[in-house]
């Protein structure tokens, strides 16, 4: 099995009042971790208060497969629907080019820093 | 050559003329070498006339005659049914060939399934041309010029328009197993396991139902325009079945995946990596298999941009925007 770390943290930003939850993955989504990995996030989201913004910190997450980004296709869906946010924060090259061409990017902001992606949360 | 004869000639010009202009675009890029296929059409007519020349000269003139006998066992519309079906099967069979040997001296002229349909309905054209014009001499000769009138307006709108269906189908068939490559892929990133077996068994399975189907209809074709029927029922039965028949060719030339040019020879590489692509092309078959169209479709065209020569994608955008258009219509 493919390894994944990833770490749940809350953040506080300063003149924001929405609380922000900061998913950072490392290693890769594959065939052999994808699905054991989603339901972590879908428990995040699903206890998360309303209007909490979600920022996903890519920056060591080297490969995703096709599932992980139906996934976040999806994590976006339910996000939005507390009326919350998803935000992408430093992705490697190679998945923010997969991303893009997927189309996520015209859905959910894609930053370059952390710091970005808090003032877009 | 004789005044009727050259009349005749005329006459069956009418109907390939009407049909051609019908079915193919004159700024079509192949447009000289379809009148080549045309001309070559034109010459099946003797192979089939070969073969019955030559029963009745050899076979037919022996104790080893088979023809005969059965004719005398069966009963008149069975015999007909026999008969019929194994002149279209004939038929079908020869102009296959003309498409088939067309292709594989100039494969470059079927890029699209379109082209190759083209193909089927250019090679049949020629020979109901040449069949038109045997037939307007013999019944003129038989029945007189009034008698033609009837026979010349029901073979030129029925008869004509059936032959090129009928080859129209296979081609059609004939361009899914040409592009059997990309299809399978199609298959493949849409989740089926498929190996190199699965490209040879998927080449003849389609070849072989586009023969089939042209040949069943043609035998159907036939027998019924010969059998006797109570009020001439079946004369009704032929005219709805090519009504039909134009109906399901007009869809097939009409459709997007129909008229996507495949990419034969050298092609440009992707600016993606292997790995990240296999990653779209993953997710544009599961898309596709939750009829998630539009997204597939927007996919498609952003992947297009970085692999402009990539048949599967161009498969599945294109079947994505029919399903979408036969969303529309529904």
């Amino acid at each position: 099995m493919a390894e994944i770390k990833y770490t749940f943290s809350e953040l506080l930003v300063t003149g924001k009042t929405n609380p922000i939850k900061l998913i950072a993955l490392e290693g890769i989504l594959d065939e052999s971790n994808a699905d054991d990995f989603a339901p972590k996030v879908y428990e995040v989201i699903e206890q998360m208060p309303e209007k909490t913004s979600v920022i996903l910190d890519l920056e060591k997450l080297s490969y995703m497969n096709s599932k992980s980004i139906g996934y976040i296709a999806d994590y976006f869906n339910k996000a939005t629907a507390k009326g919350g946010k998803i935000v992408i924060a430093k992705p490697a090259r190679n998945v923010k080019e997969t991303l893009c061409v997927v189309g996520l990017d015209q859905m959910i902001p894609f930053t370059q820093t952390l710091e970005e992606a808090k003032l877009q949360a | 050559m004789d005044l009727k004869t050259l009349i005749c000639i005329v006459l069956a010009c009418l109907p390939a003329i009407i049909w051609s202009y019908v079915f193919l675009n004159r700024r079509d890029k192949n447009f000289k070498t379809y009148l080549w296929i045309f001309l070559g059409g034109t010459l099946t007519v003797f192979p089939i006339l070969g073969y019955q020349l030559l029963y009745s000269n050899t076979v037919g003139q022996t104790s080893y005659d088979f023809v005969g006998p059965l004719r005398e066992v069966l009963s008149p519309n069975m015999w007909y049914v026999v008969l019929y079906s194994f002149v279209g099967i004939t038929e079908e069979f020869i102009k296959f060939m003309i498409v088939k040997i067309t292709d594989k001296k100039n494969p470059e002229i079927i890029t699209t399934l379109a082209d190759s349909l083209k193909l089927g309905i250019l090679a049949a054209l020629g020979f109901a041309f040449s069949e038109n014009i045997i037939y307007f001499v013999r019944i003129w000769s038989r029945h007189g010029f009034d008698g033609l009138v009837g026979p010349f307006i029901f073979r030129s709108i029925f008869t004509v328009c059936a032959h090129l269906i009928f080859s129209g189908i296979f081609a059609y068939y004939y361009g899914i197993s040409k592009f059997a490559r990309d299809f399978i892929d199609f298959e493949k990133w849409k989740g089926e396991k498929v190996t190199i077996v699965d490209y040879y068994k998927f080449r003849r399975k389609y070849v072989y139902k586009g023969l089939f189907l042209s040949m069943i209809l043609h035998a159907i074709f036939n027998t019924m325009l010969s059998i006797k029927m109570p009020n001439n029922i079946n004369i009704l039965f032929v005219i709805l079945q090519v009504a039909a028949m134009f109906m399901f060719l007009q869809y097939l030339l009409n459709q997007k995946t129909g008229n996507l040019t495949f990419i034969l020879g050298e092609k440009y590489n992707s600016t993606m990596s292997v790995e990240n692509e296999e990653v779209v092309l993953e997710l544009i078959g599961q898309w596709y298999n939750e009829k998630k169209y539009k997204e597939v479709v927007g996919v498609c065209e952003r992947l297009l941009k970085r692999d402009p020569d990539n048949n599967v994608v161009k498969i599945f955008m294109n079947k994505s925007k029919d399903e979408l258009e036969k969303n529309e219509d529904q």
